[in-house]
């Protein structure tokens, strides 16, 4: 049996980067429609991140590594999309923080897809934050922690109540 | 819904706001004693320090970009800025020691410090005043 064949119960690899341009494309939509109805609460430069509802109910319902393939190719389109390089650089480094945070909760199996969500939340907010210490230099940012943890905590309760919903209810035949 | 919450989760949310509570206070516990002093750091350097209780508007360039930081009656306000989010102006005044205006796009910091011996404030001070 050659070694392609064995992986067959994952389906060919042609299979695997189709899925995963779709997923990374519906992912892109919610950026898309974040864009054109900013949810911010009247705060600037705090928004609600919708299109983590992807990669949440990927990592729940199919497979983490669908969920990061797709997700890191929905930051990078987006941020190039809408809002620049400068930006797509801090997108990148909270996304990357936050996935592997919800990656971790997520597999201790100790909290729901909420729980999981929030803490995503606060740590894209963080790992942001980190970013901006670093380039600006400027340690006196951590004053900014309290606000970025709470409205992290809020954006993060909200999708995340949206992806239980969505998770529970989607067929089961979408992700065969 | 609230049923598939977990132990875990609350335990969390709590343990998010008791950070978020901490590092709100910490600022206020320190001791504001001595005179308060207005530090603007441009691009990682400081580039001017001035005195909280002398009225003036500092003009801050930095890599072809302008902010107009404002000190009157013992508050800071990012006056103008030409950045994008403006979250800098949006920010409105600060008045306690510990306290800052950033202005990410711009690089720039403002922060009100305890006292004249803020750190390693003589290498370039009063570089624009107007």
């Amino acid at each position: 049996m050659t070694p392609s064949m064995s992986s067959s119960n994952e389906g060919s690899s042609a299979r695997r980067i189709a899925l995963t341009g779709l997923l990374a494309a519906l992912a892109l939509i919610f950026s898309y429609v974040e864009v054109l109805f900013p949810f911010n609460a009247g705060i600037p430069g705090i928004k609600l991140g919708l299109a983590n509802l992807v990669p949440l109910i990927i990592m729940y319902r199919l497979d983490a590594r669908y969920a990061f393939a797709a997700n890191l190719i929905r930051v990078l389109l987006a941020g190039l999309l809408f809002s620049g390089l400068f930006a797509a650089l801090y997108s990148l480094a909270g996304s990357c923080v936050s996935f592997l945070i919800m990656y971790l909760l997520k597999k201790t199996d100790r909290f729901s897809i909420i729980g999981v969500s929030m803490a995503g939340g606060v740590f894209h907010n963080l790992g942001q934050l980190a970013v901006a210490i670093l380039l600006v230099s400027g340690p006196q940012l951590i004053h900014y922690m309290p606000v970025l943890i709470l409205s992290g905590m809020i954006a993060g309760i909200i999708v995340g109540i949206g992806a239980y919903i969505l998770a529970e209810r989607l067929p089961a035949r979408l992700f065969k | 819904m609230i049923a598939s919450l977990r132990k875990a989760d609350i335990l969390l949310f709590f343990s998010f706001l008791a950070l978020a509570a901490l590092i709100a206070v910490l600022p206020l516990m320190r001791s504001s004693g001595g005179e308060q002093m207005v530090r603007i750091i441009s691009g990682g350097e400081i580039t001017g320090i001035y005195p909280l209780e002398n009225d003036i508007d500092v003009e801050v360039r930095h890599d072809g970009h302008l902010n107009i930081v404002s000190i009157k009656d013992k508050k800071v306000h990012m006056e103008y800025s030409d950045c994008k989010n403006q979250v800098c102006v949006h920010t409105g005044e600060i008045t306690r020691t510990g306290e800052t205006i950033v202005c990410l796009p711009n690089y720039l910091i403002v922060e009100i410090t305890g006292s004249r011996e803020g750190g390693d404030a003589d290498d370039a001070v009063d570089v624009i005043v107007k």
